[in-house]
């Protein structure tokens, strides 16, 4: 493109500020965005140095049953461990229930929904030849809201009695104990709440921003645009339900309510539907944005336009519509009645199908292409694989007979976080190393990144595998101690998460070095105008604050399809 | 029918007690009357040694090494029921189907990415963007295969759901939970088979260590659980049975197998429910019918023997007294002689003696010191034959008190006894 195009937008009289005051009071998309993403990149350190203290303590020659029995026999010393009731050096086991709690709030709640958003925030408006998004004031106000949510949440390690520690899926009667006297619980669902707000505020903004401010047709929106729009919708339907069930837990805690206290007429169960009702719909809020993302990388490394849109975008609509209906997988063992226990199976099952319909898809574009494997692209790479592997575990934990042995065992620890460290976390590394360039303005390393890449992919293959066997083999999840049946696969998990760890933080060093590189001066450092015209390439690196000199900039879509209409 | 059932236990036991003066053999349900015992007391000591590691699973010890030894399996197990072998095959058959779903991907990608590599000649990239019989191809076909996997497994589901019909032979258990530790209550066996309100037989922690007792099982006997909770949701599961099972408050959620093949096997709670979840392990032991009933009978005398264990413990640094142990073994057969009382309280106190050996003593002293044996610190075998030695000896004491006590009161009148020993 030629810069001098460009024309400055008319003055107005607006007092700008500049430097901290600049980000603090700014409502650009842009730069809301990219303080998502260092709050997610931050929020992931933490997070992960959490499951670190998770790893370390099944480690441990005190994580092992027989050995502290040994230890107890021989009248000995505690065996050294990190959490123990007997003396661990970082608390007793409440205190790991509360790492286990925390490492998953942390993830969910901090790193991967509002990474995608990250994302989301910078991307979306440009990919649909927007200004700004529709409210930008309640973009900034949806991000301020993240900081107290995770302050609360995070500052409750130094109240009485600790963080909340009824694990993230936060289940009554257990999260109803300590009430008045531990207000961990409490202020992690003040926490939830705050994230639920932010949630559902950006929901409203990228549906408004994607039906209004587009400047193309709906049949020329482009995937990531599209896993936008239906990962808002079904945010925006679920988040709210969300909300009631944590509410419920904060009434019985405080103001005496008994929705879910049995001897006084309430229901634990009644939670449990509730809670995943929104929860199983979050994990797909959790991956449909990469998996728009992904459409993009995979499409501009194989120097091809994305194969079978329509498909692609009817797989992402049913996916967010079965989303809704297959919560109950989550808890067979509760004792529900067999019709319905097969109803929720078979639904379960029939996710897999649009999920393959993409796969294959993605396979298709890249069939025939002139693959450049840059880290961007391996990474996608390395999620297709990962992501696979992780859903053929799902497939068999969807049965619900199968899922009487596995279920709350290792191997549904292993499952999700192989699709979501396989798939969620490998897609935000591609996403970043694919959109840093126009984010800001600086290529990552791609000598480094291919270090962090296969790191990262035989470090999360190693600790995910070995987790579905130490589940297989019958470890429960969510225990400090275990037989020393499973002492090996919990050494190799512990393995992969140190290698897994080291490449985030070689990741982390690249992309604070980045700014040192020398600038970006083309817009469209990937050539990915030159296979398909796109607004977001169409702009410098980084974008102007005003993002483009005329809406639209680029007269394209009328000549270039985006996809063969004809089908 | 609860009386014609102990008569009927009382005369096989009975029967049972003559055969065993004629032979010693593994299949004798109680020891020889106290007169046998004096006799032969090696033999009386090893079948409750028997019955001890049989029904008390967790005996703690270490071998040559000195590292510790679980008698029973590992997690690593064979399925040993209808419901664990239907759910193997069924995630064999499910898996052997999506296997497809899984190999094809990956094969695909490797092919795609050496094939379409771009190797710097030039080569212009494909330009087809649809494909449309493909695109119904791999949406119908996965659709197949959720299909066929769909129709066998509801027949598992069915059978796990579908528990049999109420039968007398039926076992019964209900399975309560609660921080942390399991409540097992056997139904249709009772406390006192005669009373008007009949209690139900329960073991949970057992009354002196407060360790977890195990759940017995016959083997080729149908079990049905109700589970439920007394304060936060636990879920019961052993692995080799394979079901699992949420316990929850205010509800009763139901759960059956039949267990066909004997030895211990584990497992543990497996939903979140405090500080201790971790520790909250379940055993079970399955054995034969008769093994399963004599264990019912001891069950039965259990908490009347405890304090003549409670008699046993000396005082820090002193020995056990004996007067305080006639007085409460004399207490103890007050409330009824019969052979299988007597064995019951041999039983339960050898039963203890393994089970102290399971109990984490105070910190900074050792179960040596708690019994009082001086030991080289390393030298585990001494160490551990030692503590047998007190053991056996604390046991010898009861075994030896039971005939001269039943013998002395035997010879006062009811009348006379009774104030002596209260």
């Amino acid at each position: 493109m030629e810069r001098s195009a460009i024309a400055p937008m008319p003055s107005l009289e607006i007092k700008r500020y500049t430097g901290i005051m600049d980000w603090l009071t700014t409502v650009d998309h842009k730069k809301i965005g990219l303080m998502y993403f260092w709050f997610t990149v931050t929020m992931g350190i933490v997070g992960g140095a959490l499951a670190g203290l998770i790893r370390f303590q099944l480690a441990t020659p005190g994580a092992v049953i027989e050995t502290l029995q040994a230890a107890h026999l021989a009248g000995g010393p505690e065996p050294f461990s990190l959490f123990s009731n007997g003396g661990g050096i970082f608390g007793d086991q409440d205190r790991f229930n509360q790492m286990v709690t925390m490492h998953a709030s942390v993830m969910i709640f901090f790193t991967i929904i509002p990474g995608f958003i990250a994302f989301m925030n910078y991307i979306v408006p440009l990919m649909v030849g927007a200004r700004d998004m529709a409210f930008p004031k309640m973009n900034a106000f949806g991000f301020w809201l993240l900081i107290p949510s995770a302050m609360l949440m995070l500052s409750s390690f130094f109240v009485q009695g600790g963080a909340a520690a009824s694990g993230w899926t936060t289940y009554p009667p257990l999260s109803i104990l300590g009430h008045g006297t531990k207000p961990g619980q409490d202020m992690w669902v003040m926490g939830v709440h705050l994230a639920g707000v932010s949630s559902i505020l950006a929901a409203i903004n990228f549906i408004v921003t994607i039906a209004s401010l587009k400047v193309m047709k709906w049949r020329d929106l482009p995937l990531f645009a599209w896993a936008t729009l239906f990962v808002s919708i079904m945010a925006l339907i679920a988040t709210p339900v969300l909300a009631a069930a944590v509410t419920m837990v904060l009434l019985d805690r405080n103001f005496n309510t008994t929705f879910t206290i049995a001897s006084q007429g309430g229901d634990p169960i009644l939670y449990q539907h509730i809670f995943w009702f929104y929860s199983h719909p979050a994990v797909y809020i959790m991956i449909l944005p990469g998996f728009g993302g992904i459409s993009h990388v995979i499409a501009a490394f194989s120097r091809k336009r994305v194969f079978g849109y329509l498909g692609m975008v009817l797989a992402t609509g049913s996916i967010t519509a079965l989303g809704f209906v297959v919560w109950a997988h989550h808890m067979f063992v509760v004792g529900m009645p067999t019709w319905m226990q097969y109803y929720f199976q078979v639904a379960s099952l029939a996710i897999g199908v649009p999920t393959g319909i993409k796969v294959f898809s993605w396979l298709a574009t890249m069939w025939g292409g002139t693959i450049r494997m840059t880290v961007s692209m391996m990474f996608a790479c390395g999620f297709l694989c990962l992501f696979v592997l992780g859903g053929f575990g799902g497939l068999i934990l969807a049965l619900t007979a199968v899922d009487y042995t596995l279920n709350n065992t290792y191997f549904v620890v292993g499952h999700f976080h192989m699709v979501l460290v396989g798939g969620s976390v490998m897609l935000l590394f591609s996403m970043t190393y694919f959109w840093w360039p126009k984010m800001s303005g600086h290529f990552l390393s791609e000598r480094l990144g291919k270090w962090v890449f296969w790191l990262m992919f035989i470090g999360v293959f190693i600790a995910f595998f070995a987790m579905h066997i130490s589940g297989a083999n019958g470890m429960a999840r969510r225990i400090a101690v275990y037989y020393s049946d499973f002492r090996f696969s919990n050494y190799l998990t512990t393995v992969g998460y140190l290698m897994t760890f080291t490449s985030a933080c070689l990741f982390f060093g690249d992309l604070i070095y980045s700014y040192r590189r020398p600038k970006i001066t083309v817009d469209d450092p990937w050539q990915i105008n030159d296979i398909q015209q796109s607004f977001e390439w169409a702009t410098s690196c980084p974008p102007p604050v005003y993002n483009f000199a005329k809406v639209p900039p680029i007269p394209i879509l009328e000549q270039i399809p985006s996809h063969d209409h004809k089908h | 029918m609860p009386r014609v059932m102990s008569l009927s236990l009382a005369l096989i036991l009975a029967l049972l007690c003559a055969h065993g003066t004629a032979a010693d053999g593994p299949s004798v349900v109680l020891p020889a009357p106290p007169s046998a015992t004096s006799a032969a007391p090696e033999s009386a000591s090893a079948r409750i040694d028997a019955d001890v590691k049989l029904f008390n699973p967790d005996v703690y010890r270490l071998d040559d090494q000195g590292s510790p030894v679980f008698p029973g399996h590992s997690l690593f197990v064979e399925p040993v029921t209808e419901v664990a072998r239907q759910v193997l095959s069924a995630t064999w058959f499910s898996a052997l189907v999506f296997l497809p779903f899984l190999i094809l991907p990956q094969v695909l990608l490797l092919v795609i990415i050496f094939k379409f590599k771009d190797r710097g000649d030039g080569r212009a990239p494909a330009t087809f963007l649809t494909h449309h019989k493909l695109e119904v191809i791999w949406t119908a076909i996965p659709f197949l295969a959720v299909l066929i996997v769909s129709i066998p497994t509801y027949y598992v589901l069915e059978f796990m759901d579908d528990p049999p019909k109420e039968t007398k032979d039926l076992q019964v258990v209900t399975v309560t939970g609660k921080q942390f530790a399991w409540m097992y209550e056997y139904k249709r066996y009772y406390v006192d088979p005669n009373a008007d309100e009949k209690v139900c037989l329960q073991s949970s922690l057992d009354p002196v260590n407060q360790l977890q007792e195990p759940l017995l099982l016959t083997k080729g006997r149908s079990v049905s659980f109700n589970l439920t909770s007394q304060d936060v949701t636990h879920a019961w599961w052993v692995p080799a049975f394979g079901v699992k099972k949420s316990a929850i408050t205010g509800r009763f959620t139901n759960v059956w197998f039949t267990p066909d093949t004997l030895g211990v096997f584990k497992g543990q709670c497996v939903e979140l429910c405090g500080d201790k979840h971790g520790n909250m392990i379940i055993t079970t032991v399955v054995v034969e019918r008769d093994e399963f009933e004599r264990y019912m009978t001891l069950l039965r005398h259990r908490d009347d023997t405890v304090p003549v264990w409670n008699a046993l413990q000396p005082p820090a640094g002193k020995t056990v007294p004996a007067g305080a142990v006639a007085k409460a073994v004399a207490a103890f057969l007050q409330k009824g002689d019969s052979p299988e009382r007597q064995y019951a309280l041999s039983y339960w106190m050898a039963s203890n003696f393994s089970s102290i050996q399971r109990v984490p003593p105070p910190k900074g002293s050792s179960i040596a010191e708690v019994l009082g044996v001086a030991h080289p610190a390393d030298d585990h075998l001494a160490r551990d034959k030692q503590i047998d030695e007190v053991i056996r000896a604390k046991r010898k004491q009861v075994d030896e008190l039971l005939p001269a006590l039943a013998k002395s009161l035997a010879a006062l009148p009811a009348a006379a006894a009774t104030p002596i020993l209260r």
